[in-house]
């Protein structure tokens, strides 16, 4: 409740000063790229890495990018950039 | 991009993750502030990355009481690439003579080519120019192309202008030639004989003939003349038009042996090869060890269009042979000589079709080893050719 709040917050200055909600709200930011790459950038840790499947945590949930032949091409504390045949990017 | 060059430049490792939950492993090193390139799951439990080589140094605590192992399976990028250099150091200098002698090579002129002519054939200008001092082999900075363009100006009149750049070891010399004008047909002029001959046809399309049929004509005897009368009786001086048809007489003669050597081989065979290299040839093995040989000759050489051809090889093939006399008969060394004798009126001009008779007669040669012929031809033909009056 107490994250509400602060999300409540944070939204509230973001809006107000016409801040990026992304870096005021630390919320994840998916670049996709036709169909061949996406970028995860603000992302809290990779829970599954498949060349079918990759599974990243995020504030507001698992983002989950799914395709076939998937690599990922960069992979740092808070940056991971996925390329291959694309299908579904969706939070659970 | 700039992140693979920059990783290139400093170096880096491909390392071999094997186990399982290497996912956290990955996610442990990079909250460790360790970036991950290229990373691929190969089998469940397999995943290849690429990281910076003093990152790996900061992997290996991590890995310690977890199920998943790190193994280096390649190292590559410019530090490697120099280190294996290193070890091969005749290599590096070989490949540093190589790029000396090219850089010494490229200092000379290997390449002429000519474009541009249609009347002037290539071999001429080409003639021309080595004439002048630009020749295969020629030092670059010997060579000045404004000289050699005023050069050829002033020996070719048919040249209206000519450009010469050089581009890197080739020069190019294009060439504009002058459009050609027919020279205006000569209003005034006689029709005279083009060679001796019994008239047997005239006609005169305009001026006034001096000949008529039957009569015997001179080599540049007026046959037409270009001054006549007009139907007002006044008096003109024109151009001569018509046709004159006279009996010529060629003659040409020949001989044909009364015997021919024939070859046989014995079996012996040696190969030379002979290298050109610009003016060089550079023979490569010994001439034929045979009293008596054949060669057959075969030669290839590289083509450059445009240009004279600065490398080739010339293949000799020497046999071994014993050379044999064997008579020929009267009568087929007179046919060699006879085919010989039409051959060469052939090849003079003679309309071969409009001979009208011809005559042989034989003479002896003084060694008896022959047969020699002369052949009369008598041909009818136009003899009219015009003259222009100056």
């Amino acid at each position: 409740m107490g994250l509400g709040i602060r999300e409540k917050i944070m939204r509230q200055i973001a809006n107000t000063m016409e801040l990026p909600p992304e870096v005021v709200m630390d919320y994840p930011r998916i670049t996709v790229v036709g169909s061949t790459e996406a970028l995860i950038e603000n992302h809290k840790g990779l829970v599954q890495y498949t060349a079918d499947c990759i599974k990243a945590k995020s504030l507001q949930g698992v983002i989950v990018v799914t395709g076939h032949n998937l690599h990922i091409q960069f992979f740092s504390s808070n940056e991971i950039k996925i390329t291959g045949h694309l299908h579904h990017v969706e939070w659970v | 991009m700039i992140i693979r060059l920059w990783l290139w430049i400093t170096g880096y490792l491909v390392v071999r993750f094997k186990g399982q939950d290497i996912e956290t492993v990955l996610d442990l090193a990079a909250r460790h502030g360790i970036n991950f390139w290229g990373v691929e799951r190969l089998t469940t439990d397999i995943v290849i990355g690429r990281i910076g080589v003093r990152q790996f140094r900061r992997l290996r605590p991590l890995l310690w009481n977890r199920e998943v192992s790190a193994a280096i399976v390649d190292r590559r990028g410019l530090p490697f690439t120099f280190h294996k250099l290193s070890q091969r150091a005749f290599f590096i200098l070989g490949m540093g003579i190589v790029c000396l002698i090219i850089l010494y090579l490229s200092s000379f002129i290997w390449f002429i080519e000519v474009t541009g002519n249609e009347q002037l054939t290539t071999d001429e200008v080409l003639d021309f120019v080595v004439d002048q001092g630009l020749h295969v082999g020629l030092k670059r900075q010997d060579f000045s192309a404004k000289s050699l363009e005023n050069k050829l100006l002033a020996q070719f009149e048919m040249l209206a202008w000519v450009g010469i750049r050089l581009q890197g070891t080739k020069v190019h010399i294009e060439l504009v030639e002058r459009s050609i004008y027919e020279p205006a047909l000569s209003l005034v002029g006689n029709i005279v004989a083009e060679r001796d001959g019994l008239i047997t046809e005239l006609f005169v399309l305009r001026g006034t003939p001096f000949v008529t049929e039957g009569d015997t004509v001179r080599q540049g005897e007026v046959l037409i003349s270009g001054e006549y009368y007009d139907p007002w009786g006044r008096k003109q001086v024109g151009r001569a038009e018509g046709a004159v048809h006279a009996r010529v007489w060629y003659e040409s003669f020949a001989e044909g042996s009364l015997s021919r050597l024939e070859t046989r081989r014995l079996g012996g065979h040696k190969r030379q090869l002979l290298i050109h290299i610009g003016p060089l040839t550079i023979p490569l093995g010994f001439g034929p060890p045979y009293k008596e040989y054949s060669t057959e000759t075969l030669c290839w050489k590289l083509p450059i269009n445009g240009s004279k051809p600065i490398i080739g090889v010339t293949k000799l093939d020497h046999y071994e042979v014993k050379y044999t006399e064997i008579p020929i008969s009267s009568e087929e060394a007179l046919q060699e000589a006879l085919s010989k004798a039409w051959a060469y009126l052939d090849r003079t001009g003679v309309d071969l079709e409009q001979v009208r008779q011809y005559r042989i007669q034989e003479d002896p040669i003084e060694d008896g080893n022959g047969i020699r012929v002369h052949l009369y031809v008598e041909v009818e033909e136009n003899i009219a050719r015009f003259l222009p009056i100056p």
